[in-house]
């Protein structure tokens, strides 16, 4: 089936809308892991939505120096993609991949990241700034564009909770129904802050590997607050089990497991090895276990036990 | 049927990296990653060089001390598993002609 067939009016056609018109003259520039991030073309209500959306990860586009990518926003005209979807909203969309660029449509939206010369987002939507805009509609773009940024840095957007353990954060990589979830609200429960219960950014500084909360949303909510970063302590496969227990995990088994979290790029085969290399870079660095785990009181004692420095409080 | 000529190929929508002796194979088309043990990595980097079966097994032959019997019938039973997983695929054979 070819690119958005299923979003688009005219699937046979042009999968990007011709025109270059911005929305308005609104800007927003949103920094976190790999940016800041800046977002032009927008109109008043666009703008609102996402500095509303984004929170506290909103700078005055004017105050940052430089932005690490940009995302223009065009206007398409509604008759360009289906108006007929069934509600509601989900994270569902389509990739396609080129040498230079990688292409995403999806509910309301097209888009086109741009890999070279340096990276930036072209964003065409039909919608003026309605509730769906920030969440369901400009996020799904804006993942796939930070996964991306962070690639080019040597880092990546991970499927993941983390769980902050003094200054150190602990990775859990896992798709849904692995038990991300049960295992922040275990880390909650025992007074571990949780990052995020879903997607956290891995990047590297001065040559140290360190984990930083996105501010996309997730299970427990979103609720990013900068200076969420943290050096990376350990990576852990989930696996739900009768009795708690830790055992060493293989590189290859650990860069097969972020592989398969990793989304957006896991199926851009233009990119794969690169992906792959950073992989293993922070397996060489990085503790690697599997977590096998029965959802009490004991499973973060356990960790703990296996963390230098285990004494410390959380 | 895989014979002394049958030569293969790694898929197209099929990646793979060999990584401390083993091999992180991705699927893209069904979104699998899958680990390859030594043996199997092992083969699969042989065979992606379009090698046929029996320079295959000299090649082996050279990184494994075992029979030739045995050598033949893992490295086919290997192949096979591969060719199953949808990791590789058999090359035609007016493909493999020298």
């Amino acid at each position: 089936m070819e690119i958005g067939a299923r979003f688009l009016s005219n699937p046979g056609g042009s999968v990007l809308p011709g025109s270059h018109e911005p929305w308005g003259g609104d800007s927003v520039a949103i920094d976190f892991a790999g940016g800041p991030y800046l977002v032009s073309g927008l109109n008043q209500t666009q703008a609102s939505k996402l500095r509303a959306h984004f929170a506290e990860a909103c700078q005055n586009p004017e105050e940052i120096r430089g932005a690490a990518s940009e995302i223009l926003v065009y206007r398409s005209h509604r008759g360009f993609f289906r108006e007929t979807l069934q509600r509601p909203w989900v994270l569902d969309f389509d990739l396609d991949h080129y040498p230079g660029f990688v292409r995403i449509v999806g509910n309301r939206f097209a888009g086109r990241i741009d890999l070279t010369p340096s990276l930036s987002g072209h964003l065409w939507t039909s919608d003026p700034g309605g509730k769906e805009f920030p969440c369901n509609l400009f996020e799904n773009f804006f993942r796939a564009l930070v996964a991306y940024r962070l690639l080019e840095t040597g880092g990546m957007l991970v499927h993941s909770a983390c769980v902050a353990v003094g200054n150190t954060g602990l990775l859990f990589p896992g798709r849904s129904g692995d038990g991300k979830s049960t295992l922040s609200r275990l880390a909650l429960d025992g007074g571990y802050p949780v990052l995020s219960d879903d997607m956290n950014a891995l990047s590297w500084s001065n040559d140290k590997a360190v984990v930083e909360k996105v501010p996309f949303a997730g299970d427990l909510g979103r609720s990013w607050c900068r200076g969420s970063s943290y050096a990376l302590g350990g990576i852990y496969a989930l696996r739900k089990a009768q009795a708690t227990h830790l055992e060493p995990m293989s590189a290859p088994d650990a860069v097969a497991l972020l592989l398969a979290c990793s989304p957006f790029l896991n199926a851009d085969r233009y990119r794969l090895a690169l992906l792959m290399d950073s992989l293993y870079r922070l397996t060489r660095f990085i503790p690697t276990n599997t977590l096998s785990f029965t959802p009490d009181e004991k499973v973060w004692p356990l960790i703990r036990s296996t963390m230098p420095n285990a004494g410390e409080t959380a | 049927m895989i014979s002394a000529n049958s030569r293969f190929a790694v898929r197209a929508d099929v990646r793979y990296r060999l990584i401390e002796d083993e091999a992180v194979v991705v699927r893209q088309k069904s979104n699998q990653v899958i680990v390859l043990n030594e043996v199997s990595a092992c083969i699969l980097d042989i065979a992606a060089k379009g090698l046929a079966v029996d320079d295959m097994l000299r090649k082996l032959a050279d990184a494994y001390e075992v029979g030739e019997k045995t050598l033949r019938e893992d490295t086919l039973a290997h192949l096979q598993e591969l060719l199953d997983a949808g990791i590789i695929e058999q090359q035609p054979a007016e493909s493999v002609a020298t």
